[in-house]
């Protein structure tokens, strides 16, 4: 399901404009970004959360040139689903 | 940082930032997430722009995640935006940073035997020869490293740093007293410990003995300046005047110095007497005596190109040092002592006008007013 589709499905759902579903997208994405810049989670009931991670720097071996290259350090998002949707993904 | 944003919140924040109320925010975002539960539980994954892509895991099992989250690369550039100057390093062959050598310098017990390795580090001798019953048992691989460290101690090498298998402990302190199996080479070394203090101690002396020497020497040089000083004062000094004289012919003035001597005493304690110069003029080119009585009267003499002031103190006084007094009285008809014009009249003052309690102290105070002269008149 690309974006269209899945924006088509929230006016639907919501009753609301594309332009006000790409706002309010929008503005959950700056949401999200900016908690997790710093560090904090988003947390959302029977969905899951929205977990940032800081990766220290860490030395990794490049199988492809055979040398060692020094990472730098990152923050990446993860998300850990909530136990009501594990379950229903699970069953179904 | 480290916080956990509710849906509360989220709602709040979203309101505020898509300019709408907080049922709208709350409606949108259930709403939101159903739609992509449906979607998941669907089979089918979900992509949304600016946040990321949600695609059910193929895992199977109780404990695996069911979805798979992969963020937007807007999303995680910008999360990653402190770090994202950061760009990966090819390190060169040579750099170790495995964790496995980093952790094994971790200074082991000092019981371990291995403080010989320890003695590597410390130049000097090795002391430390610490083998207890434990370590005799642990395995022979402790054993031959220490025999080897043993023998390159014996031979004063600063060892460079070895596998951390040999060298283990990195605590420069050694605890074991009881060296008990000991080579011969390690109950040499260690009669030697001894004189390891003594380049220490030694040095801390040091100071002190350079202190002392230095006293020593300002009090040598305080004593050397004092004798001098007192050893000048007995000679006696020859001014300028004095040596411009010496080298030109005494002007014989004594007889008549005598004769005006004789006649002036009733007029010694008048200042001017002008009839009496003129004959001190004309015995200019006679021969005077070098030693004239000194007596305490006030006359003039006249200054010529023989005839200097440390002539006249000479003759007056009996100390050509004297001139400075003569100077002294006639300051306001002399200017430069090394440039008096032939012909001026000076005053001729009384000695115990400006004699001292001692006949030194009087040199050294006409030394004295001799060199502040010549130093300004220099």
């Amino acid at each position: 399901m690309d974006y269209k589709q899945f924006r088509k499905r929230l006016c639907e759902l919501t009753g609301r404009q594309s332009a006000d579903i790409d706002a309010l997208v929008e503005g959950f994405a700056i949401i999200l970004r900016d908690s997790c810049s710093e560090l904090d989670s988003v947390a959302i009931p029977t969905f899951g959360t929205f977990v940032p991670k800081k990766h220290k720097e860490q030395i990794v071996d490049d199988l492809s040139t055979g040398k060692r290259m020094l990472m730098p350090p990152e923050i990446t998002v993860e998300f850990t689903p909530g136990g009501m949707l594990q379950k229903r993904l699970r069953n179904e | 940082m480290n916080n956990t944003v509710t849906l509360s919140q989220l709602i709040t924040r979203l309101s505020k930032v898509a300019g709408t109320d907080t049922n709208t925010s709350r409606k949108f975002l259930r709403s939101f997430f159903s739609a992509i539960e449906d979607a998941l539980a669907e089979g089918q994954s979900v992509t949304i722009k600016g946040i990321g892509t949600f695609r059910k895991s193929e895992e199977i099992g109780n404990t695996a995640s069911q979805v798979i989250f992969i963020p937007d690369e807007q999303l995680a550039s910008e999360i990653n935006a402190p770090f994202g100057m950061f760009e990966p390093v090819v390190l060169a062959d040579g750099v170790d940073f495995k964790d496995e050598e980093i952790a094994e310098p971790i200074p082991a017990p000092i019981e371990e035997p291995e403080t010989i390795a320890e003695t590597i580090d410390i130049p000097t001798d090795p002391e430390p020869v610490p083998e207890p019953e434990e370590e005799k048992e642990k395995p022979a691989e402790i054993s031959q490293p220490v025999e080897n460290v043993v023998s390159q101690l014996s031979e004063k090498v600063t060892a460079e740093p070895k596998p951390a298998k040999e060298i283990q402990v990195a605590a420069p302190e050694v605890i074991i007293p009881e060296p008990q199996k000991l080579s011969p080479e390690r109950e040499d070394e260690e009669a030697e410990p001894e004189e390891t203090y003594t380049p220490e101690e030694t040095s801390r002396k040091k100071p002190w003995l350079l202190w002392v020497g230095c006293a020593i020497l300002i009090v040598a040089g305080c004593l050397g300046g004092y004798l001098a000083a007192v050893l000048d004062d007995e000679t006696p000094s020859v001014s300028i005047n004095d040596e411009a004289a010496a080298s030109e012919e005494i002007p014989t003035i004594v007889e008549e110095v005598d004769v005006n001597e004789i006649s002036s005493p009733a007029q010694a304690e008048e200042t001017t007497s002008a009839p009496q110069e003129t004959p001190k003029e004309e015995t200019a080119a006679s021969t005077p005596q070098p030693e004239a009585p000194a007596q305490p009267e006030v006359r003039y003499d006249t200054v010529t190109s023989t005839r200097y002031l440390a002539t006249m103190a000479r003759e007056y006084y009996g100390k050509g040092i004297y001139w400075v007094y003569i100077y002294e009285a006639n300051t306001d008809v002399l200017n430069n002592p090394n440039q008096i014009k032939p012909g001026t009249r000076v005053r001729i003052p009384e000695k115990s006008s400006f004699a001292a309690a001692t006949e030194a102290e009087t040199s050294r105070i006409a030394e004295r007013k001799q060199a502040e002269l010549f130093k300004r008149f220099k």
